[in-house]
């Protein structure tokens, strides 16, 4: 279990800061990929589109390091479940929408973004059950 | 998590200073941007020729090959590929359907996406169908 954390630790950690400094390039993109969902007001979006890549890298960043890695892997979860939920919103809309979830992993299918998120969030589990193990022991 | 969220606001407004990009010197602007981007939802064929033949949408055909097309009794416009803006401007005075439905060889998928999108923020049309059709014959 200890192996699987740590592994998956590695690959969140990754995932996460990769996707926050694609997302950092161009400060109009995170925007524009939360717009897409259509879910929030126009200054809301800008504000999420703004937060987004910094709370990505941050998450990624304290993953890698360990530093604070249960609530960084709560995060992870957190994160997850809400692009999740975002994305199921947008299957049943029918939407097309130019996913950035995840540096772009999820392509224009809101179906491939979901089962990404998935991902993250069992990835998540993972690495906050073993953190947890690790600090009873 | 929360001393995770506090760091992620302080490099978030460190980097958006430093970089002094479009979030801080025209929010506004971006926020109206959010507001006109395009929703784009897809159909299947079934619907999207009941939604032609009863002129809710108007058809544009980026589907491959040049013969002029006829879908749902409406002459479809035809937009070569990629999209070419000033190929556009002949077009913008033909919107008569507030919504335009985007027709578009499976192969084309995400670049007829692309130039749906362009288009309709051309145009300044706020809804559209996308339907994948297959070439035509």
């Amino acid at each position: 279990m200890r192996v699987i954390g740590d592994i998956s630790c590695v690959v969140l950690g990754c995932v996460f800061l990769a996707s926050g400094a694609l997302k950092s390039v161009d400060a109009r993109m995170p925007v524009m990929a939360t717009a897409a969902y259509d879910i929030l007001p126009a200054w809301t979006t800008v504000l999420v589109g703004a937060l987004l890549p910094t709370i990505e890298l941050v998450v990624g960043a304290a993953l890698l390091t360990g530093w604070h890695r249960r609530a960084a892997a709560s995060w992870a979860v957190l994160l997850g479940l809400v692009f999740a939920a975002a994305n199921g919103t947008a299957m049943s809309r029918a939407l097309l929408i130019d996913c950035q979830c995840f540096g772009g992993l999820g392509g224009s299918s809101p179906m491939i973004a979901f089962l990404v998120d998935a991902a993250v969030v069992v990835l998540g589990v993972f690495v906050f059950r073993g953190s947890r193990r690790r600090v009873e022991s | 998590m929360i001393r995770l969220l506090g760091l992620a606001l302080v490099v978030a407004l460190l980097r958006h200073l430093i970089l002094w990009d479009v979030v801080l010197t025209a929010p506004g602007e971006l926020a109206a941007k959010v507001e006109r981007r395009p929703v784009v939802v897809a159909y299947s064929r079934e619907s999207a020729l009941r939604s032609i033949e009863k002129a809710e949408f108007q058809p544009v055909d980026l589907r491959r090959t040049q013969a002029l097309p006829i879908v749902g009794g409406q002459l479809a416009w035809q937009l070569p590929m990629p999209q070419s803006m000033a190929i556009l401007e002949r077009f913008r005075q033909r919107a008569t359907a507030k919504h335009l439905m985007f027709l578009v060889s499976p192969d084309d998928r995400d670049a007829g996406l692309k130039v749906a999108r362009a288009v309709c923020e051309t145009l300044g049309v706020r809804d559209a169908g996308f339907v994948v059709w297959g070439n035509r014959p």
